[in-house]
């Protein structure tokens, strides 16, 4: 039971770093394009 | 009669074949074979050691991208194929999939805002360490670039193999005793290796083509299709460059067939599509 929750968890814990890695940027690119010049 | 009709068939799909892949690999090929500095380009090509380091280059940054993508990708695609409803299941996988409409110069703007010289890693570092830490411009940042066009594709190849693993197998080896990296190993691990086969073969090709990328981070990055590029119109030098390109295809070519063989299908476009 605890070795299900464990790999529920890492589970949780690795998808939600891949989805913050994929959409970081993009919003990054959002927030530039409102504040400032980045080059 | 149908001799005649199976004909009408096979003219157009001929014509397409010679027209657009046949005709332009041989004047490629035969480009490449011209004369350089009194030698074949293909002998040029294959005894200067810059040509030679930059495709280890490639093959190297593609194959270890490729390694990455599909460790990262597995977990992840268990994830959304074990957990098919929960609160905003279509919002993280909206997140998961969105950069897959991003072209490579896109992906090379984002790897700068991300950890360019403004980036914001450089801005996290300097308020910590005082050093500003940047690698979007190298092969550390071409690595990232690559990471980040390949997982959304390979996380939807990957889930789509995972969702079609019977739940009812895994609890029947959990009531056996098998513990859960055993499940994993013995049972969910066969049952992706098609599909393992196809994101890996489909990551490895993107990675090892990928101009826009490269060409966003900086034309210093020393891989093949950036040699091409300089050859081609830096140096105008046609026939090393047709010959680089003929060598960059071949490469390619030999790490999806083998891919292929390992993962049991056969070589081709339909095969790296093919649901497992």
């Amino acid at each position: 039971m605890k070795s299900i929750s464990l790999d529920r968890s890492l589970g949780w814990a690795v998808t939600l770093t891949v989805a913050a890695f994929l959409i970081g940027p993009v919003v990054l690119s959002v927030l530039a394009g409102l504040t400032k010049n980045y080059f | 009669m149908r001799r005649c009709g199976w004909m009408m068939f096979a003219v157009p799909a001929a014509v397409v074949f010679v027209a657009f892949w046949l005709l332009p690999m041989a004047r490629l090929a035969g480009m490449g074979a011209q004369p350089v500095e009194g030698r074949s380009a293909y002998w040029v090509v294959l005894t200067h050691g810059a040509y030679w380091r930059s495709l280890l280059n490639t093959v190297a940054l593609s194959s270890g991208a490729t390694v990455a993508t599909l460790v990262v990708a597995v977990p992840v695609a268990r994830f959304l194929a074990m957990r098919r409803q929960f609160p905003g299941r279509g919002v993280l996988v909206g997140m998961l999939t969105f950069p897959l409409a991003f072209p490579g110069v896109v992906v090379g703007f984002l790897v700068i805002l991300l950890a360019g010289r403004q980036g914001v890693v450089a801005s996290l570092s300097q308020a910590v360490t005082g050093e500003r830490w940047t690698f979007a411009y190298g092969m550390a940042g071409l690595f990232v670039g690559y990471l980040y066009f390949s997982l959304p594709r390979a996380i939807g190849v990957l889930t789509a193999a995972a969702e079609k693993i019977d739940p009812a197998i895994l609890e029947a080896a959990q009531t056996l005793g098998a513990r859960p990296w055993r499940r994993f190993i013995d049972i969910e691990l066969p049952a992706l290796r098609t599909a393992l086969g196809g994101a890996g073969a489909m990551s490895f090709a993107t990675s090892m083509g990928a101009f826009g990328t490269v060409f966003t981070l900086g034309t210093q990055i020393d891989v093949l299709p950036m040699t091409i590029y300089n050859e081609f119109t830096n140096y105008a030098n046609l026939p090393v460059a047709a010959a680089l390109s003929i060598v960059l295809g071949l490469a390619t070519w030999s790490v999806l067939y083998v891919a292929q063989a390992w993962a049991g299908g056969r070589l081709g476009g339909a095969a790296l599509a093919r649901p497992a």
